[in-house]
């Protein structure tokens, strides 16, 4: 094999499964530099970014499809998974994990803080950088492969805001969940002093931030949900009711030449007929292979069974469906459907 | 009724001569080129022996599309290639392996390039762990033993 020509060597290499690839990092110093290199992991990763990944909480504590890497009880928020990483806080603890690969990192956290946190990837930089809010201060912190090691630099912000609604809820509630796409992190905030609704862009890179201004039209309000549509960061509100009524639902998509914000429609052909009306279910993204994802909301009564749908943009209808199957459903009072992870097995970070 | 075919000679490295239709040339896009530049009735190929010459027709003869007159394609069925191609590979050491790869790539055949890349692939994820793929792959470890362990500490998780 090593006569052959290196980019023939790469595409043998990008054929392997991940634990072929990882073994043949031990045969040799050449392999292991091949398959080390940083250009090869995103060529390996890139066609991977397809998998649908769940994590579910139970009532009693949480309780993951991965729940080896996580014993503790208590209320925990989730990232969405990057490259196969998520960020995992709790109230005393902040951690990155790779649930494939078994590896925990953990980051440094004080009775300062960080409040919240939301996981980015620094595509410039090829690095994970977590965004923490502190009471009204921001700070990054730059992930290393080391575990609590580097710390929290603090970062300017000109237009104040939070993060999570004011309220007394456990866990706290965020207006929505966080994006982050292109090495930019989206997220809906709360304007100080107003108490408005605003979506925040935060780069990674320069750690700068930028406020989107919406459309006319689009109302971001708790209902709202942030996805990626067909690679794009996008916003829908009450996909699930709108459904309902009328069979399609609107979506505020971020233009990505322009930057701007911009109202459409999608319409799933035959959906109330072809799926039982009386079932609320949600727009939940794209993957990468450009099917639309639809779940259940995660406030599903216990009990009912759980599914994912799948929609193929052009078809006449839903494609299938995947039913969580195998395992008393009914213990978990809420499921999520995670798009995009995807089973990384390198163990660094970087 | 069956139409004049033009036939094209083509010569290996080592002067072994094949007589082929142009359809079959047309399968590898250096050749396309190559012929249509330069209409001579025989082209030698230097970078590829007689022996890697005939597996390179024998494939490309196989999967060449024949349009018979009415416009069906008459090319074997998708499952039918897909049995003669596993036939094919499995005849095949893995040195006919490489220097087929070598050909394809440089003849620009794609579909036998991923053919053959696939089978080294096969073969590699066929074995159970990285002393086997030194093995079949004839690679000597330029690893120290201190090293070794390390890497192979590194990635134990691996091969549970």
């Amino acid at each position: 094999m090593e006569s052959l020509p290196e980019d023939i060597q790469y595409d043998i290499l990008l054929r392997l499964p991940l634990k072929t690839l990882l073994a043949c990092s031990c045969v040799c110093r050449k392999l292991k530099t091949m398959i080390c290199d940083e250009k090869f992991k995103t060529r390996y990763l890139e066609p991977s970014l397809l998998m649908l990944f769940m994590t579910r909480d139970m009532d009693s504590g949480p309780h993951w499809l991965f729940d080896s890497v996580c014993t503790e009880r208590g209320q925990h928020t989730v990232s969405a998974p990057i490259r196969g990483w998520i960020c995992v806080q709790s109230a005393t603890k902040l951690r990155l994990y790779n649930p494939i690969a078994n590896k925990i990192l953990r980051l440094p956290v004080s009775l300062a803080g960080p409040d919240e946190c939301l996981f980015g990837y620094d595509e410039a930089n090829g690095v994970f950088k977590v965004l923490g809010f502190f009471n009204s201060s921001f700070k990054v912190y730059t992930v290393t492969s080391g575990n609590g090691e580097g710390s929290w630099r603090p970062i300017e912000c000109e237009d104040p805001h939070m993060y999570v609604i004011p309220s007394d809820t456990n866990p706290p509630l965020s207006v929505t969940n966080a994006l982050c796409k292109g090495g930019v992190l989206y997220y809906a905030a709360i304007t100080i002093p107003y108490h408005r609704t605003k979506i925040m862009s935060f780069d990674l890179n320069s750690e700068e931030f930028s406020v989107n201004k919406l459309p006319e039209g689009f109302i971001l309000d708790d209902d709202s949900t942030m996805v990626n549509y067909n690679g794009k960061v996008a916003l829908v509100n009450d996909s699930a009711t709108e459904l309902q009524k009328t069979g399609g639902f609107k979506i505020c998509v971020r233009n990505d030449d322009s930057g701007k914000w911009e109202l459409e429609r999608v319409v799933i052909p035959d959906w109330k007929n072809k799926f039982r009306p009386h079932v609320l279910t949600s727009f939940v993204g794209t993957l990468g292979t450009g099917e639309l994802v639809f779940t259940a909301p995660t406030s599903w009564p216990r009990g009912g069974s759980e599914y994912v749908l799948y929609y193929k943009t052009g078809s006449l209808g839903l494609s299938g469906t995947f039913l969580l199957e195998g395992e008393d459903i009914g213990a978990y009072h809420s499921v999520r459907a995670c798009l995009n992870h995807f089973e990384c097995l390198f163990r660094s970070t970087t | 009724m069956e139409n004049e075919k033009k036939m094209i000679t083509l010569k290996s490295s080592d002067d072994v001569t094949f007589e082929v239709e142009e359809a079959v040339v047309l399968e590898s896009q250096f050749l396309s080129h190559l012929v249509q530049d330069c209409p001579a009735p025989e082209h030698k190929i230097k970078e590829v022996t007689g022996k890697i010459l005939s597996k390179v027709v024998e494939y490309c003869e196989k999967h060449v599309v024949v349009v018979v007159d009415g416009g069906d394609s008459s090319s074997s069925s998708g499952d039918d290639l897909k049995k003669w191609d596993d036939k094919f590979i499995k005849e095949m050491d893995l040195s006919t392996v490489y220097d087929l790869i070598a050909a394809a790539n440089y003849l620009n055949i794609q579909a036998l390039l991923d053919l053959m890349c696939q089978r080294v692939a096969d073969v590699i994820t066929a074995c159970k762990d990285h002393k086997e793929i030194r093995e079949t792959l004839g690679i000597v470890s330029d690893y120290t033993a201190e090293e070794e362990a390390e890497v192979l500490k590194e990635n134990e998780w691996a091969f549970d």
